[in-house]
């Protein structure tokens, strides 16, 4: 019955993989909450919300700020990706990575079951990575040869494991957290939580490194019908590129998304992000953001053609950003907070994502 | 401040300055010569190139396989003084490449690439023998690459700019109404980068690793009528551009990624057709 369960899990993974690669809508909320999170230092999971001043936002400042906000709490449109001529490495090798191993956490889970005959025992084994070193992987299953149930984990830490973005340190923690529904079908609901513990990438282009954790809960309710929640109190992302540093952490983070289908395959997904960034491209400084009106994405387009982005500063300062069509974007300025926005341009979803 | 960036200039360039002297030198001293024997001669033609592009990982796995055609024209001036051979050549090509690659997640994606190449040759040869020639050849290459986006990823521009020192043999003989002639050349590079504009980012200008070329070139020339002359040309070229240094990618000045160009192979096989006379 156990291994029954899993396969359905593994099923119902399989297909979130699917889906994110159809639609890149999971991929890019999970890298939105993924990307915002830790913020610097420290080895420990969840923590305490950054204590930062506030951003300022003036005409000078206000690029900068779109940037660091719309690419953090936006990220399900840094799906876009770009095609391979020169390589590029960022951030997102983290969560490529993190994607890769929560889709082999049924497989996981079910070989502790396989091999652990005693309740609460933690089963290990090493995977070989591509170019050299490996993975150790820790699973602990309540409930042997039985279901999963809420608590099962994995924990994978790198041992000198070379993959194609560079080596892989620290750990990442899966927490099942609840499966439930028709797995055959697409109606089910899942429940994982993520959690990197100094988890690092590095290379000679690059060294990134995760701390922190986000909840994802999922619920398909029929072929491209699919909600999403994610949220975390903190989780940051501390980048090194050739000697620069680079800091962003996201707080408080609340996001939902919903997928709806069209006709002919088509689909258009809603979602709405809240939550504060605080990035060391604004000094360290923190602005907070909330959706007015929630983006909608259409399966054709790169990005978002509507939608409304409010962001906050100090002294009630506000940016609002506002889809346009499926590549730009107006962005608004109230500079001295007294709700007026004195201040418009329009700028490229490129050059803010 | 101003001369310490002509040293600077001068530093940088040093290898190419050299050649470029070299060059002179030999062009001057052929035009200052009293040649007893001196033939001029200009030719123009088109070329079709078969081109594939590859780039590889660090680990030897093909990431990207371009292949297309390009077509295009090329003018050649040359100047014979004695026992020198001197020659200039123009060529601007332009194609498209079918492009099967993947995105930077490592998805499989089929896209095209917009290719224009503009190449300069300047070369001198000097004959060791009535068949045998010895020389030294400097090209400069600008090849634009526009990716097109598919299938959900960005594509961007591209901007490669090389020059290669080639040292190179020559072989012709006669046969019948024609002359064939069998070259080969070999180079490495003076100077090499790229410059890429990624998708809402600041433009960037990468490093490329040492470029190394190996040239075989087959022509066929026969007389048509009194000075006038037709050439054919078949080649073989193959260019390694090693594993470039990464380079950090911004957006309005904040680092955000690091990219590199990985180590990249290009073949072409070019067919040319000239149209020459003999001043």
């Amino acid at each position: 019955m156990r291994q029954l369960l899993i396969k359905k899990f593994k099923f119902i993974t399989t297909f979130l993989e699917s889906q994110m690669q159809i639609n890149n809508f999971t991929t890019i909320v999970l890298s939105t909450a993924f990307l915002t999170a830790c913020g610097g230092g420290g080895g420990g999971n969840d923590g305490p919300a950054p204590v930062a001043a506030t951003a300022a936002l003036t005409s000078t400042t206000q690029d900068v700020a779109a940037q660091e906000v719309v690419s953090t709490a936006l990220a399900p449109l840094e799906l876009v990706q770009t095609l391979t001529g020169a390589q590029t490495t960022d951030e997102g090798a983290l969560f490529r990575f993190a994607l890769a191993q929560k889709s082999k956490l049924p497989t996981y889970l079910m070989n502790a079951s396989k091999n652990s005959t005693l309740v609460g025992v933690v089963q290990t084994e090493t995977v070989a990575c591509t170019y050299g070193g490996s993975l150790y992987i820790s699973a602990s299953v309540a409930n042997p040869n039985g279901e999963p149930t809420a608590g099962d984990s994995a924990t994978i830490t790198g041992n000198n494991c070379v993959e194609a973005d560079g080596t892989i340190s620290g750990s990442l923690r899966l927490t099942f957290n609840s499966l439930s529904g028709n797995f055959n079908t697409d109606y089910y609901s899942a429940s994982i939580t993520l959690s990197f513990d100094n988890l690092a990438i590095a290379s000679a282009q690059i060294n990134v490194r995760a701390n922190g954790s986000f909840a994802l809960a999922e619920a398909a309710n029929g072929y491209n019908n699919l909600q999403q929640t994610y949220s975390t109190p903190s989780l940051s992302v501390s980048a090194d590129y050739a000697g620069e540093a680079r800091t962003r952490t996201l707080s408080g983070f609340q996001a939902t998304a919903t997928r709806t289908s069209g006709a002919n395959d088509s689909y258009a997904t809603s979602y709405s992000l809240n939550g504060a960034v605080t990035s060391s491209a604004m000094a360290s400084q923190t602005l907070m953001f909330n959706t007015i009106t929630p983006f909608v994405e259409f399966s054709d387009d790169l990005y978002p053609s509507s939608g409304v982005l409010l962001i906050t500063g100090a002294a009630n300062a506000q940016l609002r950003l506002t889809a346009i069509n499926s590549s730009q974007v107006t962005q608004e300025l109230d500079a001295n907070g007294d709700g007026s926005f004195e201040g418009n341009k329009t700028v490229y979803w490129s050059s803010l994502l | 401040m101003t001369f310490g960036w002509l040293i600077n200039l001068a530093c940088r360039r040093a290898n190419l300055l050299r050649l470029l002297g070299l060059l002179a030198m030999a062009w001057s001293a052929v035009a200052s010569a009293n040649c007893v024997d001196a033939a001029p001669s200009l030719q123009a033609g088109g070329v079709r190139i078969n081109s594939v592009w590859r780039e590889f990982n660090p680990q030897g796995e093909e990431l990207v396989r371009e292949s297309g055609t390009l077509t295009g024209s090329e003018i050649t001036a040359a100047y014979r003084c004695d026992r020198w051979h001197l020659g200039a050549r123009l060529s601007d090509l332009d194609g498209v490449r079918h492009y099967d690659g993947q995105t930077s997640s490592g998805r499989p994606v089929l896209s095209q690439s917009a290719i224009r190449q503009r190449q300069a040759d300047l070369q001198a040869m000097f004959a060791l023998s009535d068949s045998w020639r010895l020389g030294g050849r400097v090209t400069r290459q600008l090849l634009w690459r526009d990716i097109a986006s598919a299938s959900g990823a960005s594509g961007y521009p591209e901007r490669f700019d090389w020059s290669l020192l080639s040292a190179g043999a020559q072989w012709h003989s006669n046969f019948g109404t024609g002359q064939l002639s069998l070259a080969s050349w070999a180079g490495k590079q003076l100077s090499s980068r790229m410059v890429i504009t990624l998708p809402g980012r600041d433009q960037a200008t990468l490093k490329l690793g040492a470029l190394a070329q190996l040239e075989f070139i087959a022509s066929w020339r026969t007389r048509v009528r009194s000075a006038w002359f037709f050439q054919a040309d078949l080649g073989y070229r193959r260019l390694e551009i090693g594993q470039g240094e990464p380079s950090i990618i911004r957006r309005s000045g904040v680092p955000v990624g690091v990219a590199s160009q990985p180590k990249s192979v290009m073949t072409e096989r070019p067919i040319a057709i000239h149209l020459g006379y003999d001043f």
